[in-house]
Order: structure tokens, then sequence, then C-alpha cells
């Protein structure tokens, strides 16, 4: 079988249509230790992650913060907690006052990637703060947003 | 001649025969073209299309059945022809609304699967059951639509995983060399289905990196019973190549022009043939709503390859939308013919939205053409017949040349349905029809061979239609050899069903 290539897959996200979430491998290269560090700040956001199918692999997390410049939002951080079956917890630590979105997804093979078929959809289960849900494509950063004013906790849901 | 010349020619052609072309190529209740606006908040499109059901029996092809299914005994009018039994397969959208909120585009709605299992005595059994993909099953649950939807405007309730979480596996069906049955879509996996209690058997995985992929609603067989379809998406289209039992043999991926929905293809003893309409995909709210009219791009037609799936030759065609195809050949200097319904309106997407809301399609003028692939590329056209879809031909010439091809019709002044069923004769010319009379709003129908029979009309068309007097589904058999002779038989439900799209025909 022939099998398709990443540059592909990379057109397969360009375009609207596609149910993909490129950025969620931002979370990529994050420590491997729980609860990394950010811009610094006084304050805790936990991330409450549901309907986890497996304990296999690892919950990656990425943390976006809003340009309060009017910007793209950047990644801040990342996270990766060990997976459990049904619920936990992605904790971020050490954060200063402002608007920030977590994506994730359930690394179930622990590859540091998220899978794709050839066309670019996820084959792992994959979530976003504030409980918002992708739908012909990813939620935007309004629907994830979360506000940190002090310590602020908030859920997401993981479909497969 | 270059492409534009070509081109230029070819549509100044196709404008020219549209012309002279008898006044039911533009019947219809609205000028091609003249649809109104969409309306985007699916209550308010409930009510329109309730207060429109209420005066117009026509929008009993839009209503939704009921949840449940039904189980029938029809009841026979005239002579069941001895020799036509097996089953009867039917897909569509049977389930267009919940508590109140209705889909915005025809497509949208659950795969309803009627099975006709018919009898040489005339003595059949009628079943439909919607097919319980998890979609159907948490909607069932919950009372309500959870799920975003093509046409646009349902709230998501739920989050989407991928194409599967909403799929309504609701536009054919896949008979397998081993008994098996697999319902299809287009945006994602196929679906099997238990041939006699048509239960939910979950969806087809092809493979790892196949898993949840689209494979559309168009596969072909080949002579040998070999499998071909492809899978679209935005930029991106997959061939698939599987055995006569649906095990992938060959898959591969490329890239074209993204044009929103690639719905059926041709296969010939050598090739694929993918053929991509004048649309591009642009911003929506909603699948559909993305699939916008391109009508200064040139339909693009893409040759492949069968066996190593890939790209051997490149065409073009004078801009329109194509949905369907009856059949094709090739040659053995490579020269590579099939027919294609075509409609020069780009728009065709859109206007299938119409019946949400309670308004009749508008007509789009689409015709059968008959198109001449040369091995260099250069393409012709000739016009066969108009105001005609979903095309079928004797199963047994698939991929050889046909004779005879077979289409709904509106074969009447002012039809705004198909009204009959059109024989064409591509190798003599001429078109007679099967008619069905006023009143009657027909579907696809089928050819089903005689058992026995060798000539390549020595058969039935098999289909169904709303009967809107009655407001009753019928299943009628007309002789293909004499097809304006009328109705051999008919076998009446004692209600309507949603109008359907695709169907399959088992022997036995």
């Amino acid at each position: 079988m022939t099998c398709t290539t990443r540059r592909l897959t990379r057109l397969a996200a360009a375009c609207t249509l596609a149910l993909v979430l490129p950025s969620l491998t931002l979370a990529q290269g994050a420590p491997a230790d729980p609860a990394p560090q950010t811009a610094a700040g006084p304050h805790t956001l936990t991330v409450t992650v549901e309907g986890i199918e497996t304990a296999d692999g690892v919950i990656m997390a990425g943390l976006l913060k809003a340009d309060p410049a009017g910007g793209r939002p950047r990644q801040v951080g990342g996270a990766r907690v060990e997976a459990v079956a049904g619920s936990t917890t992605v904790t971020f630590t050490g954060l200063a006052a402002g608007d920030y979105a977590v994506r994730l997804f359930h690394d179930a093979n622990a590859n540091g990637e998220m899978e794709t078929n050839a066309f670019g959809i996820p084959l792992e289960g994959y979530g976003f703060s504030n409980r918002a849900r992708a739908g012909f494509g990813p939620p935007s950063f309004e629907e994830m947003k979360v506000t940190v004013t002090g310590d602020t906790a908030t859920t997401a849901i993981m479909p497969y | 001649m270059n492409r534009r010349d070509f081109l230029a020619r070819s549509s100044a052609a196709l404008a020219a025969s549209t012309a002279a072309l008898p006044a039911r190529a533009q019947a219809g209740t609205a000028a091609p073209g003249a649809a109104s606006v969409p309306l985007s908040n699916p209550a308010e499109r409930d009510a329109a299309f309730r207060a429109r059901l209420a005066r117009d029996r026509r929008m009993l092809g839009w209503r939704s059945a009921p949840t449940g299914g039904l189980a029938q005994q029809p009841r026979l009018e005239g002579r069941w022809p001895r020799g036509l039994k097996g089953s009867f397969y039917r897909n569509g959208p049977g389930l267009h609304d919940r508590a109140g909120q209705r889909y915005g585009h025809w497509f949208d709605g659950d795969g309803l699967i009627q099975h006709w299992k018919l009898d040489d005595s005339g003595a059949a059994r009628f079943q439909a059951r919607f097919v319980g993909t998890p979609k159907f099953q948490a909607e069932q649950e919950a009372g309500r639509f959870l799920y975003p939807a093509g046409g646009g405007g349902m709230p998501t309730e739920r989050a989407m995983s991928g194409p599967d979480t909403i799929n309504p596996a609701n536009t054919n069906l896949l008979t397998l060399a081993d008994g098996g049955l697999w319902a299809l879509w287009e945006g994602g996996s196929a679906t099997r289905l238990d041939p006699a209690s048509l239960d939910f058997g979950g969806f087809v995985t092809l493979s790892r990196e196949l898993r949840g992929a689209p494979f559309s609603a168009h596969p072909r067989k080949g002579a040998d019973g070999r499998i071909w379809n492809l899978g679209s998406m935005g930029p991106l289209l997959a061939l698939y190549r599987l055995s006569p039992t649906g095990v992938l043999e060959a898959s591969r991926m490329h890239t074209i022009a993204p044009t929103g929905m690639v719905h059926d293809f041709i296969l010939t003893s050598r090739s694929v043939v993918v053929v991509l309409p004048s649309t591009r995909l642009g911003n929506g709210d909603g699948f559909f709503a993305r699939v916008r009219p391109a009508p200064a791009e040139p339909i693009q037609v893409l040759v492949f390859d069968r066996e190593t799936l890939a790209l051997s030759r490149r065409a073009e065609l004078p801009a329109g939308y194509v949905f369907h195809f009856g059949n094709g050949w090739e040659e053995a200097d490579g020269t590579i013919r099939f027919d294609m319904v075509h409609s020069a309106n780009t728009d065709q997407v859109q206007h299938l939205r119409a019946p949400m809301q309670g308004e009749m399609p508008p007509d789009d003028a689409a015709r059968s053409l008959l198109v001449t692939i040369a091995p260099s590329g250069a393409a012709s056209l000739s016009r066969l017949v108009a105001a005609v879809e979903f095309p079928t031909i004797n199963p047994r010439r698939t991929t050889a040349r046909n004779r005879y091809l077979y289409m709904a019709a509106r074969s009447t002044a002012g039809a705004d349905w198909f009204d009959a069923v059109a024989k064409v004769d591509i190798e003599r010319g001429g078109v007679t029809y099967a008619r069905y009379g006023r009143g009657w709003m027909a579907e696809e129908h089928l050819f089903v061979p005689r058992p026995g029979g060798t000539a390549e009309d020595d058969g039935w068309l098999v289909g169904t239609a709303l009967h809107l007097p009655s407001a009753r589904t019928a299943l009628t058999v007309f002789d293909a050899a004499r097809p304006v002779e009328g109705p051999l038989a008919r076998l009446w439900l004692d209600t309507a069903l949603p109008l359907a799209f695709h169907s399959q025909f088992v022997p036995g």
C-alpha cells in the first residue's frame, strides 16, 4: 500500500473541511515532568480531563496565551501526565493573570505525536479547555478561553 | 485545437443543443439558478417545511420516516414477472428533523435502509430501518440532534472526533461476494449491516492509515468482482482497490483541486476516471455551503491506471456540475468513453437545500452526455438525452461497452420531478420512456437482468416512486425491452417513504 506523505497531510490541514488539529502537536517537546513553568505569576490553572478511554500512554497538553496586542495566541507551555481511564488533571502553575486556552490529546502509544489517518484526521482522543468542542474544525481560542485571575479550574472532554 | 478553443466550442455547442431541447428540459418550479436564500435557523426551516407540507404533497418526499422503522407486506398490483426474485435494497436520508429542528440540506438526514424482499410469486416483504450508527443511537436516546451537520445551523452539543462521529450512512449500499452488505456515505467510513436484520455492524476500517477516511458512495466492480472506490476531502483524493469481499488490496493518495465533493467515478477495464466538477471549497456555515460554484473552472478529468492507481492522463470538459455516471469503457487504442449527467449550473449542491425549507429544488436542466477521451487527452461530447438523473445500466455490461442506459427522467412538459424512466440507445440514438404519468415522483430505477437472458435489455427496470394522490410509495417493475408498454407489476406500501438516493439488487 502507498501511504500518504506528511506534505499531503499538511495540505489537508490547510483545508477548511478537514477535521484536523495540527497545533495539538505543539505539546511535543514539552518537558516530561508535569506542571512546567510559564510566564512568572502567582496563579494555577487546573484542567480536569474527562472521558479518557484507557490508561495507555500519556495525556499531552499545550497551554496557549492570548496576545494582549491582538496577535495570534502563542503556546507558552506544555505538560504531560500519565493517562488514567476516566478522568485526570493537568496543572499549570506560576501563571500571570490573563486569558489562556489548553489543547490536549491522548498520546495512547506515547510516541509524542498525535496519530492521524491518511487524511490528517486524528486517530487519538483530543479535547480543549472550557469544554470546547470540535465541529467541522477545531474550536476558536474564544471557545477554549479560560480567564485566569486567581487559581482557576476548567474542564476538557476527550472524544475519540 | 487548444484547450480554450475546445472549451469555448464545446460550451457553445452545448448551449445550442440546450436551446433546442423540448420544454421539459426547462421545466420546474423555478428557473435554473433561482433558489431562495437558505434559512440558517433549524426551527425556522422546520416551520417553513411543515407549512408547505400541509398544502403540498410533494413535500412527503422529504418528510421524516418513523424512527422505529417500518415493516409491511406490500400489496401486489398486476402480474409479477417470473424469475424476478431477490433483495432490492435502497438507501437515502430518512430523518430530516428531530424536536422541531430541521437539517439544512437533503444530504444530512440519517440513512434509512429499505429492504424489499421480492419473491417469484409477488408475495413481497418490506422492511425499513435506520442505520444504527453511533450518531443515530445517541440522538435517538437524547430525542434531539446533538451534532453539527453539512447543511449548517445545527448546535454542536457534542464534539466531533472525526467524520464518523456524524456519519449518517445515508447514500448507497455495496454488496459483497461473501454476502456482506455495507451502507455508504461519502464523508467517512463504510458501515457494515446485517443483510437480513439490517442491524448496524460497525464502521469498516480498511487499514490503520485509513481508519475513518472518506469512502465514497459509488464504488464500482470490475468484471472479476474486485471493487474500486475513491474518497476525497479538500485537496486530497484517495483511490482504493478492494477484493470482492471488501478487503483492501491497494490504496494511493493524490492531490486534487479542492472541489468539495467528488461523488462518483468511472471504472473501465484499465482505468479509474475521476471527474472534478466546477466548484471550489470556500467559506460558509456547514460543509455544503462551502461548495461554491466556480463556473470559470473547466471540469477536470483525471485518468488513473486501475492497477497501480497512478495518474496516467488528464483532460478538461466544459464547466458544470456532475454527480453521476452510468458506465464507461476503454477501447483497444486507449480511447475512453463514458456517460455523465451534466448540468451547466455549478450551484447544484446549494439547490438541494430547498426541500429542507419546503421548496422544490430548482430544475438544473441536467442532461446526459457521452464523453470521449482520446489517448492524447483530447475530449469531445455528444448529447444523449435531456432532463435526467440516476443513470444505471445492465450490471453485466459494467466496464464493457453498453448500448443501453436507463435514467430517471422528466418526460413531460412542466414536470417538476422525474415522471418516467428513460431508456437511451447509445449506439443508434433514440429515447423511449417507461412512464409513470401524473402525480408520481419517480426515483432511481435499476436494471435487473432476467435469469438466463443474454440480450443487453432482457430484464426489468425496478424502482420506487412516490404516488402523490394516495400518499403512498410503490415499487414498480417495467419490462426493460419494452418500456413503453408501461408497468408490469407494482408493490404498494400503505405509507409514503421519504425519497431516497440509490439502490442495489441481490438476486436469490
